[in-house]
């Protein structure tokens, strides 16, 4: 329409509708400035299973002959077919029995999958893939600090020392570089560490606290970080000391993590990463060891959604694994080192409830390889469409976090609400 | 440059620099013999053409040319300058002096890459006298577990537990990845909690109670002796207000002990 037709319909022209001419629009920048300030507030929580999970069988092909062809003492039978059969997603797709915890969050639509994503290099070494979905700089070696960090760096500096979280004994990779994080060690018996003593502690505060060089900022960041997760936690360890005690440690890492974040506002990211999905031999299908490990996990994010409450609104949760297994079961009842696999998305701001990524099924032609999974999402496509969206981060920022990375994948546009 | 226009060149070269060691490699089934350093040559594989390494040409002769391509990388200005800037950032400093890579360079190539020289040109430098560059390295965990273990006469039992705290910290022992090998440079391994854990290791070994490890019996004396070439008022003041069975730990834990 011409200029004069559009001042004419808004009443500018005459300036008798000037007000509510304006109405509409200021309320939208009013909801720009809201949303501006909630996406401080996002947070995101990494799970990385190392020792590449079976993503097959997490999240099942049923409909497609060729998984039992290739499976036939490890695969999860189809819904209803026996007792541990996998829980009906869509499209023919069914999730391992033992993630029954989340079930309900499918069905809430706050939790997807994208099929047949991962890292683009081929590298079929734990330590070599895990390093480079943890850099977040596939296939090279320069680049020494972790993704999460560098996101750490491009997220407003709040000077909280638990903005990261690391649930765990060691700082991983994708948690190294500039940015400051807390480790916490979940434990349901609390070992008596030199610095739980306060005489012990004063004394060290005084050799370290009064410098001005980089060991004594380390040092009271430290104590600093220490004491708010103590403070935090504190009502949590106690309930844990007085129950039974677990055998797997990390089989409370959801409450607690969950819960910390809910009382700390200004956690932003956190990260757990959990073992044992390595499985060469005797796998199980619905029922074994795949099934024991996924269980720890299913009641573990089941937990971190529950005890996160009202944060969860805010918060992502991405579940990844630094490659797939192998379409066919080997000699040994297992699956071997494979490429493509599946990640597991659980957020209150995402389109859960559909699944996402492209599937080609299994026949011979369609594998990569011959032998696994293709990867036609990249790992850091899911992350970017994320963290993108829901922190505010400009192209620039994106660019500090995956570098060299362009992001021409838009097929995960709507994944975030 | 772009970066990707870089990785095509080093590409490049390193198919060029590669074609004079092809043929070259590790005996696989022992039935071959073998050269000087256990490696095999294997003239059927061998890329015959000539090749252009930085500025040489090396005619197709076979074993010989990697002789020949291993004394042009030797002799090369930026090697001199890459192994001496490593030594001195390994006894100096994370950055170390300018002036003092260039004089190493310098002696590096007068003298063939002999290292003794090199070294006496490193510590007969005024630089390495500066006050500036005593204590002033990180210790990495490899260097801080034993030399925590050394300093106190300690004996390993069983080295599982230490062993473990190298994976702990991220540096297991022989496992680095890359072939440039582990940094040690402050920014690599100075991080809060990598901090605390140190200190509550080091008032474990004090105590006598680090499992695998007999604590040698060492007073906190001696031990500050032989470590420390000065000890800050704030350690000394601590350490007298210590205990004398907790010193050592306290030691080991000081500021001090963190850095050589």
């Amino acid at each position: 329409m011409t200029r004069r037709d559009f001042l004419a319909k808004t009443g500018l022209a005459t300036g008798t509708l000037l007000c509510s001419g304006l109405a509409t629009p200021i309320e939208a920048w009013a909801q720009i400035g809201n949303s501006k300030t909630a996406a401080t507030d996002s947070k995101l929580v990494v799970i990385f299973l190392r020792g590449a999970v079976d993503g097959l069988n997490v999240v099942v092909p049923y409909a497609d002959p060729n998984y039992y062809a290739m499976r036939p003492r490890i695969a999860v039978a189809a819904p209803g077919q026996d007792n541990a059969a996998c829980l009906p997603l869509s499209n023919g797709f069914g999730l391992h029995p033992s993630l029954g915890p989340i079930y309900p969050l499918w069905q809430q639509k706050k939790l997807t999958f994208v099929l047949n994503s991962g890292s683009p290099d081929p590298t079929r070494s734990h330590f070599e893939a895990q390093d480079y979905m943890e850099i977040g700089a596939p296939g090279q070696h320069i680049i020494t600090s972790g993704w999460l960090n560098r996101l750490l760096s491009q997220l407003p500096d709040n000077k909280s020392p638990v903005r990261a979280l690391n649930v765990g004994s060691t700082t991983p990779r994708i948690l190294q570089g500039k940015s400051t994080s807390a480790t916490y060690a979940p434990s349901n018996k609390r070992r008596r560490a030199a610095l739980d003593n306060e005489v012990v502690e004063q004394r060290f505060q005084q050799m370290y606290g009064g410098r001005a060089d980089s060991l004594g900022a380390a040092y009271s960041e430290g104590i600093a970080a220490r004491n708010t997760i103590n403070e935090k936690l504190s009502n949590e360890q106690m309930m844990a000391n007085q129950g039974a005690l677990p055998a797997n440690k990390f089989s409370s890492f959801g409450r607690q993590l969950g819960s910390l974040i809910r009382q700390e506002p200004k956690v932003q990211v956190g990260f757990v990463a959990l073992g044992g999905f390595d499985t060469h031999v005797n796998q199980g299908a619905g029922k074994g060891q795949l099934a024991n490990q996924l269980t720890t996990v299913g009641q573990g994010l089941a937990d971190l959604v529950q005890a996160l409450g009202p944060a969860f609104a805010r918060t992502t949760i991405v579940v990844m694994s630094e490659f797939g297994r192998t379409a066919r079961e080997n000699g040994n009842g297992g699956t071997d080192h494979g490429h493509g696999n599946v990640m597991w998305v659980l957020g209150g701001n995402i389109n859960g409830g559909r699944l996402w990524g492209k599937w080609d099924g299994l026949s011979a032609g369609r594998l990569n390889e011959n032998r696994d999974m293709p990867v036609s999402t990249d790992y850091r496509t899911v992350v970017a469409q994320i963290i993108g969206e829901q922190m505010r981060l400009s192209q620039s920022q994106l660019n500090t976090v995956f570098p060299n990375f362009a992001r021409t994948d838009r097929s995960l546009a709507d994944l975030v609400v | 440059m772009t970066p990707r226009a870089m990785a095509r060149r080093a590409g490049a070269r390193i198919t060029e620099y590669g074609g004079g060691l092809i043929g070259l490699g590790p005996d696989g089934n022992g039935s071959k013999s073998v050269g000087e350093f256990g490696a095999y040559f294997d003239a059927n594989r061998h890329d015959f053409g000539s090749k252009n390494v930085l500025g040489h040409r090396i005619a197709g002769s076979g074993e010989k040319e990697i002789e020949q391509v291993l004394d042009i990388l030797a002799k090369h200005p930026s090697t001199a300058k890459h192994i001496c800037y490593q030594l001195a950032q390994y006894y100096l400093a994370d950055e170390p002096p300018a002036s003092l890579v260039s004089k190493m360079s310098d002696t590096y190539l007068k003298q063939d890459g002999r290292i003794d020289k090199i070294l006496e040109t490193m510590f007969n430098s005024n630089e390495f006298w500066d006050p500036r560059y005593i204590n002033a390295k990180f210790k990495s965990p490899y260097r801080f577990i034993v030399s925590a273990l050394r300093n106190t006469d300690s004996h390993l039992t069983d080295p599982t537990a230490t062993a473990g705290y190298l994976r702990q910290a991220g540096m297991p022992l022989y496992g680095c990845l890359t072939p440039d090998g582990y940094k040690n440079t402050q920014d690599a391994w100075l991080n809060p909690d990598a901090l605390l854990n140190r200190i509550n290791i080091a008032a474990t070994i004090g105590a006598g109670r680090y499992p695998g490890v007999t604590t040698g019996n060492i007073t906190a004396e001696s031990l500050a002796d032989t470590f420390a070439t000065r000890l800050s008022d704030q350690t000394s003041a601590t350490v007298k207000k210590t205990p004398a069975n907790q010193r050592v730990g306290l030691l080991l834990g000081s500021p001090e002990f963190m850095k050589y």
